[in-house]
């Protein structure tokens, strides 16, 4: 059985042996501390794996691909891999862009809680707090700036250290991120108050800039032949956990020949139950849709009667977490199936097993 | 004298006909220069010349996976390159018999 799967860089950099892995780790090292983007790091990262995967194929000396210094190469790669403005300001403002959206939500409760029970104040003039956002930030921010740095000044010093002890870092520094948050909160008894409707302006003119961000990203996207990440989603899938799906519907689709075999009814072509399996899929899904919405909409009706209106939001605010974490996973797990039945359909996994391509040619012989 | 400036100059010219006889990829182009004697090019030093192609829109970039799993990048030349191409060809021909009768007229001598 031979899976196609779409695999990230690191699964790819685990065929890298000797040399050619050691390469990897302090390449991986020097982008890691040099790219502040993820996306950016993996570009860059991918072509460092394709480039010594290639070399290590041919048995290349890694110095004829990497040279004598391997500080230059990792800069002229990753200089190679730079995104445009429109795509780094987007990636910038999207880090944000969750936080922004959750504040947005809580104002809005809060200026629906204002004219549900009105206590004679103006909502929109009101003083809101942000010193929970400002405690956060300033630790994180200043931090990370700080960690880059020092990164960058020990790889310089000391040459390279072990991707272990970087990731161990990165661990402490978030630990570090979040004591400095809390203890700034509470020894500094920060208190910055904005009118409610600055805090709602400046959150509405964020996710404004975000889209117009997006859509100039979006452009150099096409300018450079690819599609957006939204557009070209596919949705990762182990391929141990592939493979296993596959056995699954192996076994099932053997089970459904020998079935239908006693039964004296013809025996489905792959193609043909591949379509079936994907029609029960989607009746499957669309019933779950139904019940999900219906039990939704239930449990939030009942507790709206006789609870007080922010109880209720509450409520179906955790509700609707619940049912969206589940129908999230619900969404994935149907998405990666129906990709693994079209593959099969279209034969690019190799789906029978002899056995059951004997039942399927002993059926082909006696039509 | 340092062959390695003289190379920086022609190299953007070499990379363009490498790429001009199909489409190709950064390892590929690295091993056909290594083999026509090009053997001081790496692939830190190639990288810089492809980004400036291809900002320039001499050169085109298409992303595929590779038989070996990775994305890998395959440039092919734009009518642009093509032209840069050309305008490359007969400008360093020019030059080589400029040099040429230099040296030969300097060796007379």
């Amino acid at each position: 059985m031979s899976i196609n799967s779409e695999q990230k860089f690191e699964e790819y950099a685990k065929q890298l042996t000797n040399v050619y892995r050691e390469t990897y780790d302090k390449c991986y090292i020097y982008v890691a501390s040099h790219c502040n983007l993820r996306e950016e790091f993996e570009l860059t990262m991918n072509d460092v794996v394709d480039l010594l995967l290639s070399a290590q194929e041919n048995s290349s000396p890694i110095e004829k691909i990497i040279g004598d210094d391997i500080e230059e190469f990792c800069k002229n790669i990753i200089k190679g891999n730079r995104l445009s403005f429109a795509r780094r300001s987007k990636i910038f403002i999207r880090g944000f862009l969750s936080v922004v959206i959750v504040c947005l939500i809580f104002e809005i409760v809060d200026l629906v809680m204002f004219y549900i029970e009105p206590t004679g104040a103006n909502p929109w003039t009101q003083s809101t707090s942000i010193s929970g956002v400002i405690c956060g930030l300033i630790p994180c921010l200043l931090l990370t700036t700080v960690y880059d740095f020092v990164v960058r000044i020990l790889i310089k010093k000391t040459k390279w250290f072990r991707r272990k002890q970087y990731i161990a870092c990165g661990l402490i520094l978030i630990g570090i991120c979040l004591v400095s948050a809390i203890l700034i909160a509470i020894y500094f008894d920060i208190n910055i108050v904005i009118p409610r409707f600055v805090a709602i302006s400046i959150e509405v003119l964020y996710i404004i800039v975000y889209f117009i961000m997006k859509k100039f990203s979006d452009k150099d996207l096409q300018k450079q032949g690819e599609t957006s990440k939204r557009k070209s989603r596919k949705i990762y899938c182990d391929p141990k956990v592939k493979n296993e799906i596959i056995d699954v519907y192996c076994k099932n689709y053997e089970k459904d020949c020998k079935k239908r075999e006693k039964k004296g009814q013809p025996i489905l072509s792959v193609n043909e139950w591949c379509r079936e399996y994907i029609r029960r899929e989607k009746k499957g899904f669309v019933i779950y849709s139904i019940v999900a919405i219906c039990i939704s909409v239930a449990s939030i009706t009942y507790t709206a009667i006789g609870n007080a209106f922010l109880d209720t939001i509450i409520f179906g605010l955790v509700i609707l977490a619940l049912v969206g974490g589940i129908s999230a996973f619900v969404i994935r797990s149907d998405f990666i199936s129906k990709n693994i039945l079209t593959e099969i359909m279209e034969g690019k996994i190799d789906f029978l097993d002899d056995e059951v391509d004997s039942l399927n040619n002993n059926d082909e012989e006696v039509e | 004298m340092d062959s390695s400036q003289l190379l920086k100059g022609i190299l953007e010219g070499c990379v363009l006909s490498v790429i001009s006889r199909g489409e190709t990829y950064g390892y590929e182009i690295i091993t056909k220069l290594d083999e026509y004697g090009m053997e001081d090019i790496q692939q830190g030093s190639l990288y810089p010349v492809l980004t400036r192609l291809e900002k320039k829109g001499s050169i085109k970039c298409r992303k595929a996976p590779s038989p070996l799993g990775p994305i890998r990048k395959y440039y092919s030349l734009t009518q642009k390159g093509f032209e840069e191409l050309q305008s490359f060809i007969q400008s360093y021909k020019k030059m080589t018999d400029i040099v040429d009768n230099i040296l030969e007229s300097e060796d007379k001598k």
